[in-house]
């Protein structure tokens, strides 16, 4: 069942989810060619801190 | 005796971190952080935010944005150490930008002062995403590969502080605050999602460390957004509701569009054909 706040952060995992993570390179895609981008090109969704729109406010 | 098949094993393992780290409503929950952060009720920003998020429906919002998350940390060698890296650089960005607008304020001090504070944050942010880095990933950037990236990162903290010699208007303040503060909406979120992963993965040794950093970080997060929201509040009480109702709404909408097209490479490389609706806006 969800969570319904997220007051602190969760550390804990299960013995399942360490499995899936600690061989981080255990599942591949089908030719096994899945690696990382270097960091200034690793999914930039996860780093903006800031939308810096140059568009003009919204009306 | 044989366990259970090893999709059934991941399905169970995602569901459990699903269950973690997405809330049943995430607006009300980023809304209670910060009210309990300020001891205030926040009645304008909470509505506009509330009425914002109802009709753009953003796509970090989503438990599949977890779930990719999720894929992509459990599936991609090296892809978490680096997104971890990709913060520091991105706080270091978050940094000058802040500094720049604290430069065209001179007429709301109560204003700078916390524009500049947050600018100082963001520059110790970006050095602490570098100590993650470390800790939780030893050995995974060799040689002096973090030092070089960490030499690179802006230290807002030691710029000369000037004020520029024009002026931004106090809407165009508004309008970046208002910019800033989903912002950091949704790097608490991506805190949430972080904190379990880094965890495991770091080694027994860095685990506390590590602990210690990411509660630092989503700490200062909500401090963030309780400044940002008070602001609103005291906008509003001065005649700017509607302009910031109408900036929620708007910038919301572009917010998400700039995720979506963040998102992109990463759903397309490593997604594996799996999180097409991802893409859709």
């Amino acid at each position: 069942m969800r969570v319904n706040k997220l007051k602190t952060l969760k550390f804990r995992v299960t013995q399942q989810q360490q499995a899936m993570l600690q061989p981080q390179s255990r599942i591949k895609s089908a030719d096994g060619s899945l690696q990382a981008d270097a960091p200034e090109n690793s999914f930039r969704a996860w780093n903006a801190a800031f939308v810096d729109c140059q568009e003009p406010i919204p009306d | 005796m044989t366990g259970p098949p090893d999709d059934v094993v991941s399905q169970a393992a995602l569901r459990q971190y699903l269950d973690d780290v997405c809330p049943a409503d995430y607006v009300e929950d980023v809304l209670q952080a910060a009210r309990e952060h300020l001891q205030e009720g926040l009645p304008f920003y909470s509505d506009s935010l509330r009425a914002a998020f109802a009709e753009v429906q953003p796509v970090f919002t989503r438990e599949r944005y977890a779930e990719l998350f999720w894929h992509c940390a459990t599936r991609v060698p090296g892809w978490i150490a680096r997104v971890v890296l990709a913060n520091g650089r991105a706080e270091g960005e978050g940094s000058e930008k802040l500094l720049w607008l604290w430069r065209e304020v001179d007429y709301n001090r109560h204003v700078e002062d916390q524009v500049l504070a947050h600018a100082r944050d963001e520059s110790r942010h970006s050095r602490i995403f570098v100590r993650l880095t470390e800790r939780a990933f030893p050995g995974v950037f060799p040689g002096d590969q973090l030092e070089r990236f960490e030499a690179a990162l802006p230290d807002v903290r030691r710029c000369p502080h000037e004020k520029a010699p024009t002026r931004i208007p106090e809407q165009h303040l508004i309008d970046n605050l208002v910019q800033m503060n989903i912002g950091e909406i949704r790097t608490r979120l991506h805190m949430h999602l972080f904190a379990p992963v880094i965890y495991a993965l770091a080694p027994d040794e860095h685990k506390l460390a590590v602990r210690r950093l990411l509660e630092g970080l989503v700490r200062d997060e909500v401090r963030h957004i309780g400044y940002t929201a008070k602001l609103m509040e005291t906008w509003a009480e001065e005649d700017s509701g509607k302009l910031i109702r109408r900036l929620y709404r708007g910038r919301l909408h572009a917010f998400n569009r700039i995720t979506v097209e963040q998102t992109e490479s990463a759903i397309l490389n490593y997604g594996q054909g799996r999180f097409p609706d991802l893409l859709e806006i």
